[in-house]
């Protein structure tokens, strides 16, 4: 059976049966969101990949361990223990994280581009480095929910109880989140065009 | 009786945070509104681009984790 068609709690059982593909499935499936994550509290390649190695470190200690919770999902669990490693680096760093939840969470598919020329990989390149460097200017609450939906798959339920607001509340800033990104991603379109 | 959707309804339905039955009532809406379903697909951009720009570590990083799992098993 294709291990993608596995579920993760079928791919955390077959590793720890002794069958390192199904870690390296878990990887494969959730690096991008993780990384992601990682990265927008970071905003340091070399940091982000020391972080992320040192998260799934911990994922493989705690799963052999028989501590890793079957109940609750494994890609928010990774988050967690992510979120709580930035923590602890900015902490023994001195400076402030980027955002401070009571719980650890925060957090981040790949597209493939078939025949694409030089410029149009630039373009590319150039739209997603935007739109990061536009998450990273929203107020702190807007990002922090933008970042456990999309890149953390927490529900918003899940959201408001972390945060401890109201469903209506995270929702609200998750839709305020949206809409100054579009209001972002319009003032920098209305420029390049301008000419600046 | 015409179901009226909030801003926030399109957030859950962007998400599929929502019942089937509140699903196919809201996409009937869309059909019917063009400045809710302009204001949707504002969002459904936003967020394809959000997925579109994620980033994943190196393949060093990967082995080294790999590699790590092997040599403490």
């Amino acid at each position: 059976m294709p291990l993608y068609t596995l579920s993760d709690q079928d791919l955390i059982h077959s590793y720890l049966e002794g069958h390192e593909t199904g870690l390296q499935e878990l990887i494969k499936r959730h690096k991008s969101k993780v990384y992601t994550s990682i990265y927008l509290l970071v905003k340091d390649q070399y940091l982000a990949e020391d972080i992320f190695q040192d998260t799934f470190i911990k994922v493989i200690n705690t799963l052999r361990a028989g501590k890793y919770n079957e109940e609750g999902k494994f890609l928010p669990w990774v988050i967690r223990i992510a979120h709580n490693l930035v923590i602890d680096y900015f902490r023994k760093e001195k400076r402030t994280p980027l955002i401070a939840t009571q719980e650890g969470f925060d957090i981040f598919s790949v597209i493939h581009i078939l025949d694409e020329n030089a410029e149009d990989r630039m373009i590319r390149e150039q739209t997603h480095t935007d739109i990061r460097k536009l998450i990273e200017k929203l107020p702190e609450e807007q990002k922090e929910v933008l970042i456990m939906r999309h890149y953390g798959d927490l529900s918003f339920k899940e959201i408001a109880d972390i945060t401890e607001v109201s469903i209506n509340t995270a929702l609200g800033r998750m839709r305020y989140a949206l809409n100054n990104l579009r209001k972002m991603m319009a003032e920098r379109d209305n420029r390049i065009n301008a000419g600046y | 009786m015409t179901q009226t959707f909030t801003q926030n309804d399109l957030v859950r339905h962007l998400y599929t945070e929502e019942s089937k039955q509140e699903a196919d009532n809201l996409n009937s809406c869309l059909a019917l509104d063009e400045e809710l379903k302009e204001n949707f697909n504002d969002y459904r951009f936003i967020t394809d681009q959000l997925t579109s720009s994620m980033m994943s570590p190196t393949a060093d990083t990967i082995n080294y984790i790999m590699e790590y799992s092997r040599i403490t098993a």
